[in-house]
């Protein structure tokens, strides 16, 4: 096998000169030829896993399917029409390439971002983490723009993981407030959860327990500011017996090293993959909605180990490629990127493939693309950009009030405290224990209620159609920019055709209706309201 | 804040103590099967949010001096030796119909955390988020619920401090109606269907849906695809089904609107009276506007006889339309108020949070009128008699309501729990069941 890649990756090589002239056309930048390679790379790994699960190769999505999907991923938003129309008609053989490396380098790549982030760090004022509003804005603003400037995930990481400071003012201080438990064992499992993606169920409860001794030595305290709080390393000098994840026994003065670092240090800089592992796993669970591993909320301890703890592994929750989980920790390891993982999973065939065929067995294999719900912040964004209608988002608790400026799209909304009905009947998760399983997506009456009757939704529907009504004065035209900016794709014949019989079926002074109803119709689409 | 040894202790105190102040019979917990009576159908939750003052409401302190009662008295209610404070003398006409338990302490003063301890029983810390009783009590008695409303709703907004289904399922998340039920129509979204659209063009509408649903006819079928259909048509069942017309306030006479008060917490009242005819289990009336820091005694004007006129208006209908028996009411905040006035700035006569000593107040479905437990010492400062914590009031109301509490919690997770810490069952609040 190894033979026929290298036959194959040569072969690329010699394909390249020939795309190089065009290329230049576009950017004078190079760096697309790389990506192309690592999307070889890539995809050669998920050809040979689908071969041997006997899988037919997946079909490519269409171009209208696959604009949607990147920009809704990367982006947390709908394309605009006018992406989606120059998409569609771009003939360029690296469009997709090229359009992926765009939506990762704009600022709203970072707001989506920084919210699957805030999702993971529990980053909310209220119960039972209680970071409160000042530590929450410096919190989350530290962590988009450091996402926004691609840092090194692991240079982020070990920041959070070892700095002392004042929440206010040091915003990875509040990586160890962000906590509904602060006993050592508490922060222990928060700790376990975030980085690793481990519960400490993973650990034996000798291991577990030693572990957390770790974490036994930070201290909060409070100062004249209200909700001002200073995390450091305790001053009182004392002997500390710890065993890291991996079974290694340490023992350490806090008088002249903090536990902390003894375990960023080896979690970051040691000689082990679960950063990597736990990191990769995110990514492609935040792509895919589905993790490498079936259980994202709960890896086992690495297989390569596995024998020690044999009686804790579990068979069903296995990476479903070791290849590919392989290949992407490698792909970490050298870059740190987050941006960079996005590249390489959004420009492989198993991101690319057709959602059409919504079998598990392929599902299972990344053979198809898994159809789900829209996260709820992303839902009522897309609903309020192509509408112009924003909700309004508030919190009287605790004073003094918040009020967050009008047109503010859900997915910014840095406090988890800070909610409506209709954010939280979608899903939102509450930021508890930054699980993904804290986030639902399933369907509700509820929902279908708001989505099938909701007034306030029925206005904002009108008045859209009333904008494109005076926008446009052919109908189809109207259709077309309608079915773009909900769908981003063109409609079909049988559609238009659809459209004109259900228009004839109106007395001609209620034609107008015709276009609230079609908005209707495709708001409350499958099309529109899941990922696919 | 006390941690939770500290809490444990505190709970450990409060049962030695009723120990001691009761006979030793009525501690007898009798079994939930011979719970003579049919439990409860319906309970609504009347949330004082931001902690009413006990002096003001059901403790009045006439005795204690203008710098613990702001020179407010009380006044006689319709059962003898009841008095309660001249704020609410609507209230006294039908102190018949509720109890009153002046002796309820827990020992933390934020709201987030007193909410989650009076709505759980449980103190945070040990890394998992309860569900509250509105939660637990719609789920599980759900399986007896046919209506096609959600069977937890909170009047008009969630409480916002934590997540109420706690690690149970969103579906036992309170729906939040929002709108004002004090406005000329009750707009709760999406049960009330936007104007101009009758049923014919609903069903055509529906169809030109199929046209065009074209993604529906390329891809396969799955579990999520088939759920999202589900849900729809479960929607539409609400829609065109007779259910939501409970928000329909104008369906009332405007004399009944009256009796209630034109205001947002009365028409909330009368709101949760409907709902509670629809057969809803667990209805929440999240009252605004208590945390009354400053000026304490100007709020109450204005607070006093709204809750006033709308809590008496709720007990007077509901027992004259015979559902009293079967609707269980509990009326409470998260903590009551410094009996203490601070009349220094910035407060000008503010009462601060205070969860020594507070009064809740608890009525049908089981519970008895016209009784008091507890009492406070002549300031209301700390309870002198028969101390109540929060779980001792959540395991009675939910035995009335037919559940044990002792039992096992169901949940998603499969953690293995109890409804209730077994601490409850000792200290129950069984002088005021009926009979």
């Amino acid at each position: 096998m190894n033979k026929i890649c290298l036959i194959l990756f040569l072969l690329a090589l010699n394909v390249l000169p020939l795309w190089a002239s065009n290329y230049e056309d576009h950017t004078p930048f190079d760096r697309d030829l790389s990506a192309n390679q690592r999307a070889r790379q890539i995809n050669l790994i998920l050809q040979e896993h689908w071969r041997d699960c006997n899988l037919d190769m997946p079909l490519r999505a269409s171009d209208a399917v696959f604009i949607r999907r990147v920009t809704l991923t990367a982006c947390g938003r709908l394309p605009t029409a006018s992406e989606a129309r120059d998409f569609i008609r771009d003939d360029s053989p690296d469009k997709r390439a090229r359009f992926i490396d765009r939506m990762l380098d704009s600022p709203e790549y970072a707001q989506m971002q920084a919210m699957r982030f805030a999702d993971m760090l529990r980053i909310k004022s209220e119960f039972p983490i209680n970071l409160w509003p000042n530590a929450v804005y410096a919190y989350h603003r530290k962590v988009q723009d450091d996402l926004a400037n691609d840092r090194n995930l692991v240079e982020m990481f070990y920041e959070m993981l070892t700095v002392s400071g004042s929440n206010f003012r040091t915003p990875y201080a509040n990586f160890f407030r962000a906590s509904a438990d602060r006993s050592p064992e508490g922060l222990a499992q928060m700790v376990l959860l975030t980085t690793m993606n481990m519960r400490k169920e993973a650990l034996t409860e000798a291991d577990f327990k030693a572990f957390a001794v770790l974490f036994s030595n930070i201290k909060y305290k409070s100062t004249y500011e209200w909700k001002e709080e200073i995390v450091y390393n305790g001053f009182e000098p004392q002997e500390l017996h710890a065993r890291l994840p991996d079974g290694t026994d340490v023992t350490l003065n806090t008088a002249q090293t903090d536990p902390r670092k003894v375990f960023a240090d080896w979690l970051l800089k040691g000689d082990n993959d679960f950063f990597a592992r736990a990191m990769t796993n995110k990514v492609w669970y935040w792509c895919f909605g589905r993790g490498i591993y079936p259980h994202a909320d709960a890896l086992p301890y690495p297989p390569d180990t596995w024998d020690r703890f044999w009686g804790c592994y579990d068979k069903n929750n296995v990476p479903f490629s070791e290849e590919l989980q392989a290949y992407l920790i490698e792909e970490f390891n050298r870059t740190g990127s987050l941006k960079h993982l996005y590249r390489v999973i959004m420009n492989s065939a198993a991101f690319q493939a057709s959602s059409l065929d919504q079998d598990e067995k392929r599902l299972a294999r990344f053979a198809s693309y898994p159809v789900r719900r829209l996260e709820s912040e992303v839902l009522i964004d897309a609903l309020a950009s192509v509408t112009g209608g924003y909700d309004s988002y508030s919190s009287v608790i605790p004073e003094p009030f918040t009020f967050l400026p009008r047109r503010t799209k859900a997915i910014t909304i840095a406090d988890g405290s800070i909610s409506t009905g209709v954010l939280d009947n979608f899903g939102r998760p509450p930021r508890d224990s930054g699980q993904f399983s804290e986030r639902n997506t399933a369907s509700t009456d509820s929902q279908s209620l708001y989505l099938q009757n909701s007034t306030a939704l029925y206005r904002r529907i009108n008045s859209y159609c009333g904008n494109i009504q005076r926008r446009y004065r052919d109908d189809d035209q109207r259709l077309e920019q309608i079915y773009l900016d909900i769908l981003s794709r063109y409609p079909t014949t049988a559609e238009r055709q659809a459209f004109l019989r259900y228009k004839q079926t109106f007395a001609p002074k209620k034609q107008y209706m015709v276009w609230s109803d079609t908005v209707w119709v495709l708001f409350n689409s499958k099309e529109f309201i899941f990922y696919h | 804040m006390i941690n939770r040894r500290e809490f444990i202790k505190m709970m450990a105190l409060c049962g030695a103590y009723a120990t001691f102040s009761r006979s030793s019979g009525q501690l007898l917990a009798a079994p939930l099967k011979n719970l003579k009576r049919e439990p409860a159908r319906s309970v609504i939750e009347i949330w004082v949010w931001g902690g009413p003052s006990h002096l003001e409401t059901f403790d009045p302190k006439p005795g204690a001096g203008k710098l613990y009662n702001g020179g407010y008295g009380d006044i006689p209610t319709n059962v003898k030796g009841i008095r309660i404070s001249e704020f609410l003398p609507k209230l006294a006409q039908h102190a018949d119909k509720y109890s009153i338990i002046r002796s309820m302490c827990h020992g933390t003063n934020g709201h987030e955390t007193a909410t989650y301890l009076m709505q759980t029983g449980r103190m945070p810390g040990d890394g998992i988020t309860y569900p509250a009783i509105g939660a637990v009590l719609a789920m599980l008695k759900s399986k007896d619920y046919k209506g096609k409303l959600p069977p937890y709703i909170a009047l008009t907004t969630n409480k916002g401090r934590f997540s109420e289904n706690g690690f149970l399922s969103d579906r036992f998340k309170p729906l939040a109606t929002g709108s004002n039920p004090n406005n000329p129509q009750f707009l709760v979204d999406g049960f009330v269907a936007p104007g101009g659209i009758d049923k014919a063009h609903l069903t055509r509408r529906q169809k030109y849906a199929e046209e065009l649903d074209s993604f529906n006819r390329a891809i396969t079928s799955c579990r999520e695809l088939r759920d999202f259909a589900a849900a729809g048509q479960e929607a539409q069942a609400v829609l065109t089904g007779d259910d939501a017309k409970a928000f329909d306030l104008n369906l009332e006479t405007p004399a009944m609107r009256d009796r209630y008060g034109r205001t947002r917490f009365g028409q909330c009242c009368l709101a949760a009276r409907r709902l509670v005819e629809m057969g809803v289990p667990y209805i929440t009336i999240n009252a605004q506007g208590w945390d009354t820091h400053k000026k304490h005694f100007e709020s109450m004007q204005k607070l006093g006889p709204e809750f006033d006129q709308g809590f008496s208006a709720l007990l007077e209908d509901l027992s004259e339309k015979k559902l009293l028996d079967t609707t269980l009411i509990w009326c409470t905040g998260e903590f009551g108020r410094t009996p203490k006035v601070d009349y220094n700035e910035p407060w000008n006569g503010g009462r601060n949070h205070y969860c020594r000593c507070f009064s809740t107040v608890v009525a049908g479905g089981g519970f008895a009128g016209g009784r008091v437990l507890g009492k406070s010492d002549e300031r209301g400062e700390f309870p002198v008699e028969r101390p109540v914590s929060p779980v001792d009031l959540l395991w009675s109301i939910y035995e009335l309501a037919g559940i044990d509490p002792a039992a096992k919690l169901p949940n998603p997770r499969n953690l293995d729990l109890n409804i209730l810490p077994s601490s409850g069952s000792k200290n129950k609040i069984k002088e005021l069941y009926m009979g």
